[in-house]
């Protein structure tokens, strides 16, 4: 049964954008309000430090925290709990906190809304796949790379490269000129293609994705009723085949549900373990 | 949207965030933050990064942790008046703003490091 309605958004992906704008004004108060505090502002309320507020901060520290039971410096336990929450979230159902909860996932898709507004139907497609296929491995060496360096160096060294950081410190901080580099390689990037952090470079996407493969819920086809229509590849953001597969296991898959909302035909793309 | 869908966003989202509220309700959010010492850093047994240098670290630990004597910060930072161990260094801002001079954490942070390397 052919259920979509043309030009209408659906509701999930209402209730994405609600989410993520949420979780980015949590940590941009949280953020701008802790290097207001440093600089010697009085707030009425306590936030902490923006390093801990970042659930890769656990995989930074997991190299001290096992070998001594100590942590890195700028890690906090809040950065174990995200941690544990982030990996319990994973496990069950993929890179969810990348589409749904990231607020640098967010800030890049609001830049892509400015991009597909000037580039139309260029936007998200100016890379050949081959290319952007080759890219996305990139992730991968990064989230190595930073690992290694933190867990021999036992410090926060990816703080000096971290766009996130770097976008927050616009209000005050420690400005890094790594980090600053890197938040504008990542929105002048969002502009052409989908999420260009998230894709190429993002570390913890990287480790997110890897553990998505075997998760529990994943969104899955329906071989037997799906109308071969394309509409669920053509939406997916990140140019996963989903309608040659029964199961998207895809690394690059972050939960944003498009393809779900995309398909024409009830109970053929759902979530599903 | 689907119920499917929905539950599905709840559940994950539930999990996601259990932790934390459990963490914040039972006020072990960010309580037991690495003492200045873990922060520090350490090169060959010395300790060398300043950037951890917080508003509640005390003057004794600051000196302490990065083998530095008080008398010398003090100096550094144009303080004249003596400080005992246990003032923190947030208590700097307000001798600052009597000298009419502004006061950053940073200022601490590069006092220490030229110390340091001293």
């Amino acid at each position: 049964m052919i259920h979509q309605q043309a030009g209408k958004r659906p509701k999930a992906q209402k209730a994405r954008l609600w989410i993520g704008a949420i979780f980015f004004v949590w940590a941009t108060v949280a953020g701008i309000s802790h290097f207001l505090t440093e600089k010697g502002i009085t707030l009425p309320f306590r936030t902490a430090s923006i390093d801990a507020i970042c659930p890769f901060g656990a995989l930074e520290t997991l190299y001290a925290y096992l070998s001594s039971g100590t942590l890195i410096g700028k890690i906090h336990p809040s950065n174990l709990v995200m941690g544990l929450g982030l990996t319990l979230a994973t496990l069950a159902g993929g890179a969810f906190f990348c589409g749904w909860i990231c607020p640098f996932g967010t800030l890049q898709e609001w830049a892509g809304k400015l991009g597909r507004h000037m580039l139309g139907r260029r936007y998200n497609h100016m890379i050949s796949q081959r290319v952007d296929r080759a890219l996305q491995y990139l992730r991968y060496v990064v989230a190595l790379f930073f690992l290694a360096w933190t867990w021999a160096a036992s410090s926060l060294v990816f703080a000096q490269y971290d766009p996130w950081r770097a976008f927050l410190s616009l209000a005050g901080g420690e400005i890094a000129v790594g980090g600053i580099i890197a938040l504008a390689i990542s929105l002048v990037g969002s502009l052409f293609v989908e999420r260009f952090w998230c894709r190429y470079l993002c570390p913890m996407g990287a480790v997110t994705g890897l553990v998505g493969k075997i998760s529990i819920f994943k969104p899955r086809r329906n071989a037997a009723t799906c109308i071969s229509c394309s509409a669920c590849t053509n939406a997916c953001p990140f140019h996963i085949d989903v309608e040659h597969v029964t199961r998207v296991t895809s690394a690059q898959c972050n939960r944003c549900l498009e393809c779900v909302d995309a398909c024409p035909v009830k109970d053929t793309l759902t979530i599903g373990s | 949207m689907r119920l499917r869908n929905s539950l599905y966003i709840i559940l994950i989202l539930t999990l996601f965030l259990a932790p934390m509220v459990v963490s914040m309700a039972s006020d072990t959010w960010t309580i037991g933050a690495a003492p200045l010492s873990q922060r520090a850093g350490t090169t060959q047994g010395t300790a060398m990064d300043t950037s951890g240098i917080k508003g509640k670290d005390t003057l004794g630990e600051i000196c302490s942790v990065y083998g530095i004597q008080k008398a010398d910060l003090l100096t550094a930072l144009g303080v004249t008046t003596d400080l005992p161990d246990s003032a923190k260094a947030s208590d700097l801002e307000a001798i600052f703003a009597e000298q009419g001079r502004t006061w950053s954490m940073d200022v601490l942070r590069r006092a220490v490091a030229s110390l340091i390397a001293h």
